[in-house]
């Protein structure tokens, strides 16, 4: 009798403290989406069908597949799926690159009216202008998630790989020519 | 003073770990004298030869330079400027292929070298021990002197520290095989390094200065010991260090001299620490005690392909391939060669020949073209890890590195790497290990950049979705407060100012109006037009007074006085030079005539923009007919552009009966007329009208529309009706008819301003008018 006692108020004792540990220790948001979200490239693109990379994370975190990150590609996936303690998936047919290298929007200055629909849809205000003055893209703050080429009446946004320079260069010695001699033989 | 210092000075030195001992090949290579070289016929400048950012170009397209002249200029140490080489022309600011591995393409200045050398003038030579420290900081800066061991770092910014400097290290220790640079540089120009380096002290107040020598090198170890005899400051010491590369490396000199081993990530400044290279000290000589720009530097040419080794004064800015033509190498399309900038172990083979020489390139090395065998695979056989000065693990890099595993290359320091090349120098199986590390870097370092952006991107895609919110949070805020106004108002019967004007305003509008037979309310001007009456008789009594001199205007109507001025305006376009001579008559004749001419005359002056109106500007303008007219006439042009028949109508009763205004139509119609030859239409329907002008006027007016062939003719007709009541609108047409005929004839002279002060009250009227409507217009448009 003393036992059920005991095992009575002890879980008692417990469940008050759990208790009050849920409440006092609650942790704001979801902890995992936060670190999915770190994983992302923050490109903003929407092209994994959310408006962002935080709702995708947050839609990851939920149970979402994991391959629509198209600027991630594959290295963003298998973070992910280490983060998530699963095996990489394919990358979706959605999100395949067309091609490598980071790019960039540039605005044919020619061509630009002056509308402010470009500034409009870029999700990290890179674009610089107003009403029917010329627009420019900040290079250095593009994204190159493209949600500005659509909207751009007269298509005078396009993407242009990031240029290599000195300071950005890969120093794969290999892709500059190498002369390949044959060796003599003796 | 700090430990190690106290050592230091006494001359203890240290090892430092690893390490090797490759031929130096420096035996045969001249260094008792600097050769000079001539600048080649184009000269390209690259604006970045350092670590930093590049300074703003100064100079264009076309523009002639002297030598030492600069090129670009910044405010910021980070970015010291490049200088001309040579006088001669710039011909491109393009992008040219540069001195580095890559060989890509960076933005260069282009000069074409015109062979005379006319330098600039020197700068003043600052003193030595000049108390300014600035002075000499900002000096060093602007004669763009950059670290010339190598690395490039900007000197400015290296001797500009805030943090006290201990000790000063002058590295002289040049340990790659084949340079021998900085060996020449001591040998010949010893004095002028010492006082480099005292200036160098001097601005850094490290308290001692040590010039670390290899010992390989016993000719400069000399010149400079006589050097530092002839100075005999007890802080500036020479140190010899034993040969052993890379000793040359800042951080293993550090080590040598005072044991210190700099943690990984640190500048050597942050343990009190500067070192310098020993050509820099030289520039900086150069720069503070002379004036000169950094424009050329000593160069070692050696190799295979190279007759005499030497090291020679290279202009920066010299492409490679005319250095090796100088020196009668063979060109690098003939041997299956490249060259290699500075030294055998950690320098790069070139990509393009046209690259210049630059800053910091301290050595081009021409060898035979050595086959490379293949890389074998790692034996684990650990010659690496013992050669490596900094203690890593080239083996584990080397794996890390070949599957591309950068979160444990750097887990292995791959990023303290200074690639020395030791290890790979030792390697049994000729991995090119330095190579793999190279890339390992390059993709880490992308990598954090990479990370670095997302970083921001989220920073800066979170502050937009803020912004946009809170936009949209103030527009609700503003919808809903004026919804709260309106809801105010509409509760609140009498408590609206805005209402009760409004009720006021109609109020007076209603007491004022009067009610047509078809309903329709039009406002009440009898009174007014009582006033316009009197005032008309009155000035009819005054037109009968001045007339009575004239000889054929002694009739009163003014139906008549119009055709007169039709008339009178016929005949001043057609004898223009009557009139010009004499225009005494149309003064004496009628004063409406007068002024019309002055009209005439203000109109040509408008629209040639005179602003000179010497004798019109007496009277101002405020009471000049004729600049009032004009202002009248554009007025009404502007009004055409849009409604034209309404918007006089509005204004139409305030100038019922109004002479002036029939005048006003008359003298336009009559311009109209002369311009097509047709005044005799206007005389004939001029009796018909006698007793109404206005009317008169109208009917005229209407005729020489018809008359004119244009597609303005059906809505002329159709306000000529309404111009029965509202003479305004007429005025307003004629106004704009004489407005365009102003645009396309331009025939009328100036006359003579005599009449011109004359004070027409009708066109006193007419300015009025104008004026009201515009205020009337402007307060529509509000």
């Amino acid at each position: 009798m003393s036992a059920l006692f005991a095992l009575t108020a002890l879980a008692l004792i417990f469940g008050a403290i759990l208790g009050y540990a849920a409440i006092r220790f609650r942790v704001e948001g979801n902890p995992l989406a936060d670190e999915i979200e770190a994983i992302l490239p923050q490109t903003q693109c929407a092209q994994c069908g959310h408006p962002g990379c935080k709702p995708y994370a947050k839609a990851i975190a939920n149970g979402e597949a994991f391959n629509k990150c198209a600027p991630g590609g594959e290295e963003t996936i298998i973070e992910i799926a280490n983060l998530l303690g699963v095996e990489p998936i394919a990358l979706a047919e959605s999100a395949h690159k067309e091609e490598d290298g980071k790019m960039v929007a540039f605005i044919v200055e020619d061509a630009c009216i002056g509308c402010t629909k470009c500034i409009q849809a870029c999700p990290v205000d890179a674009i610089l202008g107003s009403n029917k003055k010329m627009h420019t893209v900040i290079a250095k703050e593009c994204t190159g998630c493209e949600l500005c080429v659509a909207p751009c009446p007269t298509d005078c946004i396009e993407m242009r790989p990031v240029a290599t320079t000195p300071s950005n260069w890969d120093w794969k010695l290999q892709q500059i020519d190498v002369r390949i001699v044959e060796e003599d033989q003796p | 003073m700090n430990n190690w210092l106290e050592n230091a000075k006494v001359g203890i030195l240290h090892r430092f770990r690893g390490g090797v001992h490759p031929q130096t090949h420096k035996s045969n290579i001249d260094t008792s004298q600097v050769y000079q070289l001539t600048c080649s016929d184009e000269c390209v400048v690259a604006l970045q030869q350092h670590i930093g950012s590049p300074a703003k170009v100064i100079v264009a397209i076309g523009d002639t330079v002297l030598k030492g002249q600069a090129l670009s200029q910044s405010l910021l140490f980070q970015s010291p400027p490049v200088h001309s080489p040579c006088s001669g022309v710039i011909t491109a600011i393009e992008k040219r292929p540069s001195t580095h591995a890559s060989g890509l393409d960076v933005m260069s200045v282009v000069i074409t070298n015109d062979h005379q050398y006319n330098s600039v003038q020197a700068q003043p030579a600052l003193s030595i021990l000049d108390e300014n420290v600035e002075t000499i900081i900002q000096r060093i800066h602007d004669c763009g002197i950059s670290g010339m061991g190598g690395a490039g770092f900007p000197t400015a910014i290296k001797i500009n520290q805030s943090k006290d400097i201990d000790l000063l290290l002058i590295n002289g220790a040049e340990c790659e095989p084949y340079i021998t640079a900085d060996s020449s540089l001591m040998q010949n120009y010893a004095n002028d390094i010492v006082s480099g380096v005292q200036i160098i002290k001097h601005c850094s107040t490290a308290s001692l200065a040590l010039i670390a020598i290899e010992d390989d090198k016993p000719k400069a170890i000399a010149a400079i010991r006589s050097a530092l005899d002839a100075v005999k400051d007890p802080n500036i010491e020479l140190r010899v260090v034993p040969t052993k590369y890379p000793s040359g490396g800042e951080k293993q000199l550090i080590q040598i001299v005072s044991g210190i081993e700099i943690s990984a990530g640190m500048p050597p400044i942050a343990q009190g620490i500067l070192v310098q290279n020993v050509g820099t000290a030289y520039s900086v000589f150069q720069a503070v005690v002379h004036g000169k720009p950094l424009i050329e530097r000593v160069v070692t040419l050696a190799g295979d392909y190279v007759e005499q080794a030497r090291n020679f004064w290279v202009p920066i800015g010299t492409s490679i391939e005319s250095l090796l033509q100088q020196n009668g190498c063979p060109s690098p399309s003939q041997t299956l060669s490249r060259p290699i900038v500075g030294g055998a172990m950690m320098g790069f083979m070139l990509n393009d020949c046209q690259a210049p020489v630059t800053k910091t390139s301290n050595c081009i090395l021409y060898n035979e073209a050595k086959v490379i065998k293949p890389a074998q695979a790692c034996i684990r056989c650990g010659e690496c890890a013992q050669v490596c000065p900094i203690g890593l693990l080239p083996q584990q890099l080397h794996w890390y590195s070949q599957s591309k595993d950068l979160e444990k290359a750097k887990q292995y320091q791959v990023m303290d790497c200074i690639e020395c090349g030791a290890c790979a120098f030792v390697c049994p199986s000729e991995i090119p290990l330095v190579q793999e590390y190279r890339e390992t870097k390059a993709a880490i370092r992308l990598q954090v950049q990479a990370k670095l952006d997302a970083e921001r991107a989220k920073m800066r895609h979170e502050n937009r979705q803020q912004r946009l919110e809170q936009e949209k949070e103030a527009r609700k805020k503003q919808h809903q407060l004026a919804a709260k106004r309106r809801q105010e108002a509409a509760d609140s019967s009498d408590g609206d100012a805005v209402a009760a004007a409004l009720a006021r305003v109609k109020s007076q509008q209603q007491a004022k109006a009067k009610t047509l037979d078809n309903g329709e309310l039009v406002p009440d001007n009898q009174a007014a037009i009582e006033a316009r009456k009197a005032k008309k008789a009155e000035r009819l009594a005054a037109k009968n007074t001045q007339q009575t001199s004239g000889d054929s205007q002694a009739d009163l109507d003014p139906v008549a006085g119009a055709i007169a001025r039709a008339k009178a305006k016929k005949q001043q376009a057609n004898i223009e030079s009557h009139v010009a001579k004499d225009p005494r008559p149309s003064k004496s004749q009628n004063p409406a005539v007068a002024a019309a001419i002055a009209r005439a005359k203000a109109k040509k002056q408008q629209g040639n923009e005179e602003v000179q109106e010497p004798e019109t500007s007496a009277p101002s303008t405020k009471q000049n007919p004729a600049v009032a007219a004009a202002i009248a006439r554009a007025k009404a042009k502007k009004q055409q552009g849009n409604e034209e028949v309404q918007d006089p109508e509005t204004s139409a009763p305030s100038t019922k009966q109004n002479p002036a205004v029939a005048a006003a139509i008359a003298r336009a119609k009559a311009k109209k007329q002369q311009a097509s030859a047709e005044v005799q239409e206007t005389e004939a329907s001029a009796p018909t009208t006698k007793q109404n002008p206005a009317i008169a006027a109208a009917i005229a007016r209407a005729k020489a529309k018809k008359q004119q062939a244009s597609a303005e003719v059906q809505e002329t007709e159709a306000s000529a009706p309404s111009t029965k009541q509202n003479p305004a609108v007429a005025a307003a047409i004629a106004r704009a008819k004489a407005k365009k005929q102003q645009t396309s004839s331009d025939d009328q002279k100036p006359q003579p301003s005599k009449p011109k002060p004359i004070q027409n009250p009708a066109v006193a009227a007419a300015i009025a008018r104008a004026k009201a409507k515009k205020q009337e217009k402007e307060a529509q448009n509000d």
